[in-house]
Formats: structure tokens, C-alpha cells, sequence
């Protein structure tokens, strides 16, 4: 079959051998056309699979920003990035319109957070609220990973400064020390899907000093929040925070915080509704004594501006 | 039969020599989008590339959460579901074949003007395309470039308005790979 359709001239030893010499010639090709038929998409999907390092499959933005709202959630900032963060919580909604529903009442906190590592970020901000002066560290101590790791966890440890005016109720004159807090948080969470994400914060916020002796220094919260992707660019959060009995400030509300996330290029601005009108962990956690369902509920907003600073513009470029 | 026999091995040996597999998993993916705003380029150093020199036949692909940008912003933002959606789609391959094989000697050394042609696939979407390119022969190992321009609504590949500006429709992509023999 084949030595018909190979229109060669055949060899001059004549016809016989000629039809022998072709026939062992076309199977021997055929032979050898098998074996070099590669298979480069097999080929592909081997070595891709190879490839597909840990890195790759790396859950990411499993929140928008570094916070869900009032709270930290498990999002660092990459290397290298400045966030400028402007934050506003005005008076309560429930205030009336001499008060403009609170907005004549805003507390600013002016934040700049820096990503160190990929993992690692660190943030300074100051508060109208209670002058407060704050700062904080953040590390990712697990990611997570579409094959393997279920959650991701971080952890946070912050310093809070309070410069106003404590010593009113004091029999001495408040040290520096004693304007000191502490907040120290675990950060665990998973990102179910593109829409949902979930996070679970067991907090513990430590005072230099309290205002009765019977009050312990260290007070405890479990928190929780999530976020719900509404649009591509859109997403509903929410954060609450449970005061353990017994390590609680006296007439204090657990934390409520709903909110909208709204991205735009660059910028994510967030809007919050909750019952405190601190920003930092300790005047949001354990000092918010609004009650939420009577309509003490501070209106709000993060702004949040991005610039990269530098160590990723190099490292982009100089690889080869 | 003794010629019969020599004349077997040799074409045995020949057509075996000929299969030859070529391959990369560190080639250059690289895309440049130009616009009045800004200019954005992202590199991606892991591309894995085949060649099979007897078939003059070619596949490339890239993982999208590979590209590195200047910007972590702006990688965020391309891996985001509003861009590349790279959860849904991590991958963009090409599979193609050279338009003219015989044009191309794999075994001496040279410069090869050539044209790939077949379908590419980004974003979930596959379009047929035709890229040229240049193959390079040095020492007996091929080098491949290629510089070719794509465009974003070909694979569905919108952006949100307040990024249209800065983001352009045509995105030139520029490849760049040195190939090694592929053994198992």
C-alpha cells in the first residue's frame, strides 16, 4: 500500500527488488514516525504541573484591605507599599439634626502602615479620639493555599498612647506608664469562596492602669467578622466583638461594625456603621458603650491610598 | 540484503535523530501596555515552552499569577476578578505549528524569519492567531523571540472605568524563550 503511493523512482536492480527495498523502507518510517510522535500537550501539562509551585496557588485578597472595619483583618501590605489611611467616625445617627446626626461631631485618626515583607507590616496613626497616639506590628504566620493550608493566620501586637487628659479622677498624677495599653490578636481566617470570607480574632487588650482595682489588667474578646462580595468592586462587612464576662470594662457594649467596602484604582474606601467612636483596638474593643440597636450608631469612613515606596520596582526589573 | 539492512538503520537513525524535543519552563513572557496616563510593564520568568523540531511545532503557557509587576497594586489589581480573573483562569497558553516547517533546519545554525500559526488562550477565551517570529539557531539549541501585539476584547478581558484610561486596548506581549533538549 504504501510503495504505491510513493511515486520515487525505483532502484535499476530491478522491479522485484525494488518493491522489497520500499515496502521495509515505508514500514520502517512508519515505525519511526511513531516513535517521534510527541505528544507536546502531555508534554505541557507534565511540566506545568511541575510548575505549579506553592506560590501559585496562594489565596489572595481574601480581604480588600488590612482592615475589615474597625478591626485588623489578616491582609498585610505587600513590600514596599506606604497605605496612607484617613479614618472618620462621626457623633451618633441617633443625635438629631441639630447635630447633623453626628456628623458635627467627627474623630479623625490619620494612619501611615508600611509592608516590610510581604508578610510583615507595621502602622502608625494618631486619634482625635482620646488623643491618642497608636502603633502596631502584623505578621502572616500562615497563608492560605488552594491545595494544603486551610486558613490564614496572622498575628497583630499594638501600643496605644492615650495623651488626653486622664488624671481628673486620680488621687497622683498619671506616669507616662499609665497611659499605656496594649492589644495583642490572633487573626484566623479563610477566604470559602470569591464572595465570602470569614474571620475569627481571639483578643487580649492589656491596661497599665484601670479604673478599679477589681478590674483585671488584661481583658479578653473573641471576635469575628467576614466580608460579602457584592459586586466585583463592592463587598458588605461586618465585625463583632464578644467581651468575655469577668474581663470586661463595667458599661461597656460589645463591638458591632457593619460596613461597605468599595474599591476604586488605588484607593478602597470603606464605610462603617458602628457603636464606638474609637479606632484603634482598645477604645473600639473594650471602651465602646453605645448600644447599637438604640441607635448609638456612629456613621464613618476609611480611606485608604496606596503608594509604592520601593523594593518591589527592582526586584520587578533586575530579574531575569 | 546487506544494503537493504544499512539502508534501514540509517533511515532508523535519521528519522530518531530528528525527533527531537525541545523545551524551557524559565522563558520571558513579558507585556507592555501603553497609554497617555501611564505606561505598565509586567515580566513573567516562568514560562514553560515546547518545540518539536520535526513537526515544526510549538506550545507556550504562562501561569497569569506569574507576572510580576512593578506596582503590587497593580498585580492585586490584574490578578483581580475585574482583569484577569486568574482564580478562574490561571493559565494562557499557545498552541501552534510553524506555517512553513521545511523553512526552519533545526540542525544548523542560523537566523529563521518565521510565522506561528494557531490559537491562543487567555481569560477562558481561545482566538486563532498568527504571530511571527524569529527562531535562532546558535550551537545547535534554538532560541525563540517574538514580539506581538493583543488585544483585550478579543478574550473578554474588560477593565473597570475608572482604570479604562490607564490601561490600553492593544497590549504588546514579547517573548522570549532559550530552549534546552527535553529528556525524560
Amino acid at each position: 500500500m504504501a510503495e504505491t503511493t510513493l511515486a520515487l523512482p525505483l532502484p535499476a536492480r530491478g522491479q522485484r527488488f525494488g518493491h522489497w527495498c520500499w515496502l521495509l523502507l515505508a514500514l520502517l518510517a512508519s515505525v519511526a514516525a511513531t516513535a517521534q510522535d510527541v505528544d507536546l500537550d502531555k508534554l505541557l501539562a507534565e511540566e506545568s504541573a511541575k510548575q505549579e509551585t506553592p506560590k501559585s496557588d496562594l489565596i489572595i485578597a481574601t480581604f480588600k484591605t488590612t482592615r475589615i472595619a474597625n478591626g485588623h483583618s489578616v491582609e498585610t501590605l505587600p513590600t514596599g507599599v506606604l497605605d496612607l489611611k484617613i479614618n472618620h467616625r462621626f457623633g451618633t445617627l441617633n443625635s438629631g439634626a441639630k447635630q447633623f446626626f453626628g456628623l458635627d461631631q467627627a474623630m479623625i485618626r490619620l494612619g501611615l502602615d508600611y509592608g516590610i515583607t510581604d508578610r510583615w507590616m507595621v502602622g502608625l496613626g494618631r486619634a482625635s479620639f482620646q488623643k491618642q497616639v497608636d502603633g502596631f506590628m502584623k505578621y502572616q504566620l500562615l497563608r492560605q493555599r488552594q491545595h494544603g493550608t486551610p486558613v490564614t493566620l496572622a498575628a497583630t501586637a499594638s501600643i496605644m498612647l492615650r495623651t488626653d487628659d486622664i488624671g481628673a479622677g486620680l488621687p497622683y498624677t498619671p506616669n507616662y506608664t499609665d497611659r499605656l495599653s496594649y492589644a495583642f490578636q490572633l487573626l484566623v481566617a479563610r477566604k470559602f469562596s470569591d464572595a465570602i470570607s470569614l474571620q475569627l480574632m481571639p483578643t487580649m487588650v492589656h491596661y497599665n492602669l484601670v479604673p478599679l482595682s477589681s478590674i483585671p489588667n488584661d481583658l479578653f474578646s473573641l471576635g469575628a467578622g467576614g466580608r460579602i462580595k457584592l459586586t466585583k468592586s463592592t463587598a458588605f462587612t461586618f465585625e463583632y466583638y464578644y467581651n468575655l464576662p469577668g474581663y470586661r470594662l463595667p458599661d461597656t457594649k460589645n463591638s458591632i461594625s457593619m460596613g461597605f467596602d468599595i474599591e476604586t484604582g488605588g484607593h478602597v474606601f470603606q464605610l462603617v456603621f458602628t457603636n464606638g467612636q474609637g479606632i484603634a483596638e482598645r477604645p473600639f474593643i473594650t471602651e465602646t458603650t453605645g448600644d447599637f440597636f438604640k441607635g448609638d450608631i456612629h456613621f464613618g469612613f476609611n480611606v485608604s491610598r496606596v503608594f509604592q515606596l520601593g523594593g518591589r520596582r527592582k526586584q520587578a526589573g533586575s530579574r531575569k | 540484503m546487506k544494503r537493504i539492512f544499512i539502508l534501514g538503520i540509517i533511515c532508523l537513525l535519521a528519522t530518531t535523530s530528528e525527533a527531537q524535543v525541545w523545551f524551557t519552563k524559565t522563558g520571558t513572557v513579558s507585556f507592555f501596555s501603553h497609554t497617555a496616563v501611564e505606561d505598565i510593564q509586567a515580566n513573567n520568568n516562568e514560562a514553560v515552552s515546547f518545540i518539536d523540531a520535526a513537526k515544526g511545532e510549538f506550545r507556550f503557557q504562562v501561569l497569569i499569577k506569574g507576572f510580576k509587576f512593578p506596582k503590587a497594586a497593580m498585580q492585586d489589581h490584574f490578578n483581580d476578578a475585574n482583569y484577569m480573573d486568574s482564580d478562574q483562569f490561571p493559565k494562557a497558553d499557545f498552541k501552534g505549528a510553524l506555517t512553513n516547517p521545511a523553512a526552519v533546519n533545526f540542525k544548523k545554525d542560523g537566523v529563521y524569519k518565521v510565522e506561528v500559526q494557531g490559537t491562543m488562550t487567555m481569560h477562558g477565551q481561545t482566538k486563532a492567531v498568527k504571530v511571527p517570529g524569529t527562531i535562532t539557531i546558535k550551537n545547535g539549541v534554538p532560541t525563540v523571540d517574538a514580539v506581538f501585539n493583543v488585544k483585550r476584547s478579543d478574550f473578554g478581558i474588560k477593565v473597570p472605568n475608572f482604570s479604562a484610561a490607564k490601561i490600553a486596548e492593544e497590549i504588546e506581549v514579547t517573548v522570549k524563550c532559550l530552549y534546552e533538549p527535553y529528556g525524560k
